[in-house]
């Protein structure tokens, strides 16, 4: 039999692992003993209904009477519309057909029958019924009843009580969220302003509604109930939303969407039929042009930068191609352990909002699930991708605090779209490449891998003397020491030359055919020193370790340098080898 | 002070009906809406109460008892005056719970295991027919709690102060607010049970 304490601490979430796992192997096998766990959540929730502050009812109550007096305040209006209608076209039958007038209708009518006083009299009417109707419509008060208000929302500044009708904005210092009952979660990038208001058309009791004023947000809308959709009304646009993924961006000029699951209706604002957007695909709202819409050519989770970066750009036919200075790679023995995952961390909208201290200041936050946080200090930078899509953060030497939040010596905000290389060196960046740079994604040894490559070599091979942790640096690499030609530069790019027939060295296809096209392809950057001769840097896509070293011990004496890969000829220039990469149609 | 919140919780303690409620139905029926917000103060927290000790989530409590008291406002020309108002919100509150606990079950695919035995338990539950009066017992169970173990739900359920503030106002260790919490809510679930069955009353 479990004791008191062991069930409590299965139910507040606090045993260690193996605790937890005894508890629950004898909760699934013991009926008796489920039961007790189960009582004590029900009676804890009751006792909470039957006795606890009366705020909770008071919400509850507040939303039911918001529905009742809104529906019938609703149906006033409507009568009152009705009967204007009613008086202004009986009065203009009477004109035309009766001459005895029969009721008060009648007889008013009868008194006007001189059109100047007719029109008059229908503009009073007009007048009369719009008067009643404002003083009568539902108050803002009433409309804001009528909302489904968040259970919580977030702000750097601390949580604040939803309000509809009141703007609320995210400060710059860091995200916010936004939670229902239900489980949907907005994520709100810093900067954005937004207010939870009707927003239907025509008016809508209840359900989810909001205003996106400015700003961004990434979310997870939970199923809706039938015919509530989530509505979101930006200055461009209007979406209805089911129950899906999705990424909205409101800037000066256009509302922009990208879903990531389901479906999202969006239609231009003033404009009555919408675009039904898909899972993978895009749309822009703008004021003065038709809707934009399709597929998205490219995910920049797993395909960032832009189609200029230089992770993007192919190699081309003016490119040169020279020996590798100093020892060759493999002088040491075959290489070992030479594929090294340092995969980036997706968080999801309903994962933990973390803040990021660097030097005892928060500089921002990241969404991260509890069982990716980090467990030890790394001095490589750690890559978190950001929610809406356009961000990642680069963290270097970051470890998990015991609030749950994450220190780190430095954070740098990489933009997805952008070039993947900052143009001064910053310690989380200390050569000015983006660690998400080059490295092989999810898929890519299948489908193929369209962008240059990420390696690190050992600290002998590089240039660079005025200290050990300074190589020289050449483009696109930044804030090294002054490079030297008679040894390997941080930046320099490798490339498997144009006259090597790799499908006779590797194969026509499988994953060491991919990888070595993108090495003739695109190319291998010098990102770093590492504690081993030659590693290439991967993100989620691993094979077994001994294939890996296997095709490496093949394609890396196949490399040379590519001396005039520079800012003016990038990739050495000529007609590319593979077609650009697709531009971000958002961007 | 436990008894008056008690008394807020169930305003008619001797039973399911209210002389007051019939007229407050009656004036409702008629369009008057504070009468209906009247009959809304007098029966949400009975709903409330009635909802969370079956709902497969908490969540899902204050959901269902707006939908409940929508539906009622919305079907009153069918309430009979005369007949019990508790009871016939009651029978609302029980029917939507079933068909929510149906739609959760279908629909919740990564619950935790707690949550999935919970959603599992109401699932046969809320299989009977009629709704069962677990909220009027534990009205009654709470009313014959001793003192002390009274003063505890107060501060834990009516003051709503955490197990560290629980513990510093008692002088008592974390461990035993945390048991003794406990053990009142299983003594509070064994006499539900013992009245549901007609045994005798704790």
């Amino acid at each position: 039999m479990l004791t008191e304490q062991q069930i409590i601490g299965f139910i507040e979430g606090t045993l260690g692992p193996e605790e937890h796992a005894l508890v629950e192997g004898a909760l699934t096998t013991e009926p008796t003993e489920r039961k007790r766990a189960l009582d004590q959540i029900r009676l804890d929730a009751a006792l909470r209904a039957a006795l606890g502050g009366t705020n909770a009812s008071e919400r509850v109550k507040q939303s039911v009477l918001a529905v009742i007096f809104g529906e019938s305040e609703a149906a006033l209006k409507q009568q009152v519309l009705e009967d204007t209608t009613f008086f202004t076209r009986r009065s203009r039958r009477e004109q035309a057909h009766t001459s005895r007038p029969s009721s008060l209708i009648d007889l008013v009518s009868a008194a006007f029958r001189r059109p100047a006083w007719a029109f008059s009299f229908a503009a009073l009417c007009l007048c009369l019924g719009l008067s009643l109707w404002l003083a009568l419509r539902p108050t803002p008060a009433a409309l804001a009843l009528s909302l489904e208000l968040p259970t919580r929302v977030e702000l750097p500044t601390g949580a604040v009580v939803p309000k509809a009708g009141a703007t609320l904005r995210v400060g710059e210092s860091g995200s916010g969220t936004v939670t229902f009952a239900d489980g949907t979660v907005l994520h709100l990038e810093p900067g954005t302003e937004f207010r939870f208001q009707p927003v239907a058309r025509p008016l809508r009791k209840g359900g989810k509604q909001l205003k996106l004023l400015s700003g961004a947000l990434s979310a997870n809308v939970a199923s809706q109930p039938r015919g509530l959709p989530l509505l979101i009304e930006t200055p461009h646009a209007m979406l209805t939303v089911v129950g899906t993924e999705f990424d909205l961006a409101v800037s000066t000029n256009q509302t922009s969407l990208e879903v990531t699951e389901g479906l999202v209706k969006i239609a231009r604002s003033g404009e009555r039929q919408p675009v039904s957007v898909a899972a993978g695909q895009f749309a822009v709202a703008a004021p003065d042009a038709t809707m934009r819409y399709g597929n998205l050519p490219r995910n920049p989770y797993l395909w960032p930068f832009s189609s200029e970066s230089p992770w993007n750009t192919p190699i081309g036919s003016g490119a040169k191609y020279q020996p590798v200075p100093g020892r060759p790679f493999l002088a040491e023995g075959p290489l070992t352990r030479a594929v090294r995952g340092r995969p980036p961390l997706l968080g999801r909208p309903t994962d933990p909002l973390r803040e990021v201290w660097v030097n005892g200041q928060v500089r921002g936050d990241v969404r991260l699930n509890e069982s990716a946080l980090p467990k030890a200090t790394t001095r490589d930078s750690l890559v978190f991708l950001q929610r809406t899509r356009r961000y990642a953060y680069e963290l270097r030497e970051v470890t998990a605090r015991p609030d749950g939040s994450l220190e780190a010596a430095d954070a740098e905000r990489t933009d997805l779209a952008g070039p993947g290389v900052h143009p001064r060196a910053v310690p989380a960046l200390p050569f000015g490449l983006s660690s998400l740079g080059g490295l092989i994604r999810s898929g890519e040894y299948h489908h193929g891998i369209q962008h240059a490559l990420s390696a690190r070599v050992n600290r002998e091979r590089l240039s660079g003397r005025r200290n050990f942790t300074t190589p020289g640096t050449v483009w696109p690499a930044t804030g090294g020491d002054e490079p030297a030609d008679k040894l390997l530069n941080v930046g320099t790019l490798l490339a498997i030359p144009p006259d090597v027939d790799i499908r006779t060295i590797i194969g026509e296809s499988g994953p060491a055919f991919e990888l070595a096209r993108a090495m003739q392809d695109y190319g291998v950057y010098i990102t770093g020193f590492i504690d081993a001769p030659f590693v290439l840097l991967a993100g989620e896509a691993r094979l077994d370790q001994g294939e890996e070293d296997a095709m490496l011990i093949k394609l890396v004496p196949l490399l040379k340098v590519v001396p005039n890969n520079t800012a003016q000829t990038p990739g050495g220039g000529g007609s590319p080898r593979r077609e650009p990469a697709p531009r971000f149609p958002l961007r | 002070m436990v008894r008056a919140i008690l008394g807020q919780m169930n305003p008619h303690p001797a039973g399911d009906n209210s002389p007051n409620d019939d007229d407050l139905a009656r004036a409702a029926q008629a369009g008057d809406h504070d009468a209906f917000a009247k009959l809304l103060d007098g029966h949400l927290p009975h709903v409330r109460t009635f909802l969370a000790l079956r709902a497969p989530s908490p969540q899902l409590v204050d959901e269902l008892a707006h939908d409940t008291f929508v539906f009622a406002f919305r079907h009153l020309a069918e309430f009979q005056p005369g007949t019990s108002f508790r009871a016939w919100t009651r029978a609302i509150a029980w029917n939507l719970l079933r068909a929510e606990v149906q739609r959760f079950a279908r629909e919740q695919k990564n619950l935790d295991r707690l949550a999935a035995w919970n959603t599992e338990a109401s699932l046969a539950e809320t299989a009977a027919a009629d709704p069962p009066r677990e909220a009027e017992h534990l009205h009654h169970c709470l009313e014959q709690l001793p003192d002390a173990l009274r003063e505890l739900v107060t501060l834990k359920y009516q003051d709503e102060q955490s197990t560290d503030q629980i513990a510093a106002r008692l002088k008592r260790s974390l461990v035993w607010v945390r048991v003794s919490l406990f053990r009142v809510r299983s003594q509070l679930r064994e006499c539900i049970e013992s009245k549901l069955t007609g045994a005798k009353p704790c």
